[in-house]
């Protein structure tokens, strides 16, 4: 009979304390899962202004007479934070399971057999996360700890300490 | 007898003598600690290291020096009210308490250091004067192999383990706080809202296994 990779936790890593061994392939909860969020986004502000800082840059170094740095930029900063995030989940979501603010606070994505994503479906999540963050929140209603996209994807997001990629999945 | 032009001249006169007592309380203490020292490097090793050779004497001679400070303190903190008997004894004038034998003696004292100084400052910046002008500090630096100095310290110190240590240590600490909590977090707004929802069976977090494979 074929049983959870983490129905034992990780039972013989040192890297995960006793206490949060039982958690470990359990869905994580809402406050998790939120700062990992928070943590995210901080990532892709991070990136946006790292962006607009070679951007400007640049217009400085080939206009320097009639550089100025550029105002109204109104809708373009969502846009181009959509454009970052995308693929900055999609691509640490396939590879890994786990973009920057899961891996802080040791979560994973996994799909619905508990394995790693395929690029279509960590793309199409990540496409759903940027467009409905808020679906996030269903996670503290949900009966087993799943936001919207997750639902919609049949996906899932587990404590899992284990530091190396494929520790758990495989 | 007027008592206050006496009292006046007590509050100036308390301080001075007060001062001495704790250097008198301290320099014993400062003396045992030494002569304790070389036993005592004997005796810690028996009662609770495992190995005399990881006993650092330095951390050894600040525990005793600690010790002693700490007992210092405390005889001072007991004997104080019997040295303020002793030399302010009731009843007796004050111009014949110890006390003012004491402050009169310590007023002698700092006018003789008040008259000294100048001459030892004096006296001192001349020999170090002389001490510096006869010394070949560009002799003494030239027979100073510095290069290989400076290669054995920077060796010596090996910053990235150290980097590692005080870094890693810290991140894996804060980061396993901050996976506790937010666990801990999980499970109490998990209860909130099942509460609230009236939700009698426990959530179904486990993953569905993996179909094909068994898992050790």
């Amino acid at each position: 009979m074929p049983t959870s990779p983490y129905r034992d936790g990780v039972p013989n890593s040192p890297a995960v304390p006793s206490a949060a061994r039982s958690y470990q392939g359990r869905r994580a909860g809402v406050v998790s899962r939120v700062i990992a969020m928070l943590v995210d986004l901080l990532v892709v502000v991070g990136i946006l202004v790292a962006v607009y800082a070679i951007w400007t840059g640049l217009a400085f170094l080939l206009h320097p007479r009639s550089f100025h740095f550029p105002d109204g930029l109104g809708w373009s900063i969502p846009a181009v934070g959509f454009v970052v995030a995308v693929p900055y989940l999609a691509l640490t979501w396939h590879a890994t399971g786990r973009s920057y603010g899961a891996a802080l606070l040791g979560l994973r994505v996994v799909g619905r057999d508990g394995r790693r994503l395929r690029f279509v479906i960590a793309l199409l999540r990540a496409v759903i996360c940027a467009l409905f963050p808020i679906g996030l929140l269903w996670v503290a209603v949900s009966p087993a700890n799943r936001s919207v996209q997750d639902i919609l994807l049949r996906t899932s997001v587990v404590y899992d300490w284990t530091p190396s990629a494929d520790a758990a999945l495989r | 007898m007027d008592p206050s032009p006496p009292a006046a001249a007590d509050m100036p006169a308390v301080d001075p003598p007060a001062a001495p007592d704790v250097r008198a309380t301290d320099a014993p203490a400062a003396a045992d600690m030494a002569a304790v020292d070389a036993p005592a490097t004997d005796d810690v090793p028996a009662a609770d290291a495992p190995a005399a050779g990881d006993l650092p004497a330095v951390d050894l001679i600040i525990g005793l020096a600690a010790y002693g400070l700490r007992g210092a303190g405390a005889l001072l903190y007991v004997t104080r009210p019997l040295a303020v008997l002793v030399l302010r004894p009731p009843l007796v004038p004050a111009s014949l308490q110890p006390q003012a034998w004491l402050s009169a003696i310590a007023r002698q004292g700092r006018t003789m250091r008040v008259r000294a100084t100048p001459q030892l400052e004096a006296l001192v910046t001349q020999v170090v004067e002389e001490v510096v002008a006869r010394v070949d500090f560009e002799a003494v630096i030239h027979r100073m192999d510095l290069a290989s100095i400076a290669h054995q310290v920077v060796d010596d110190i090996d910053l990235p383990d150290l980097i590692r240590d005080s870094t890693g240590s810290l991140a894996s600490e804060g980061v396993v706080g901050l996976r506790m909590q937010g666990i801990e977090a999980d499970e109490r707004v998990s209860k909130i809202v099942d509460k609230v929802l009236l939700r009698r069976n426990s959530r179904k977090t486990q993953v569905r296994p993996h179909a094909d494979e068994p898992v050790p």
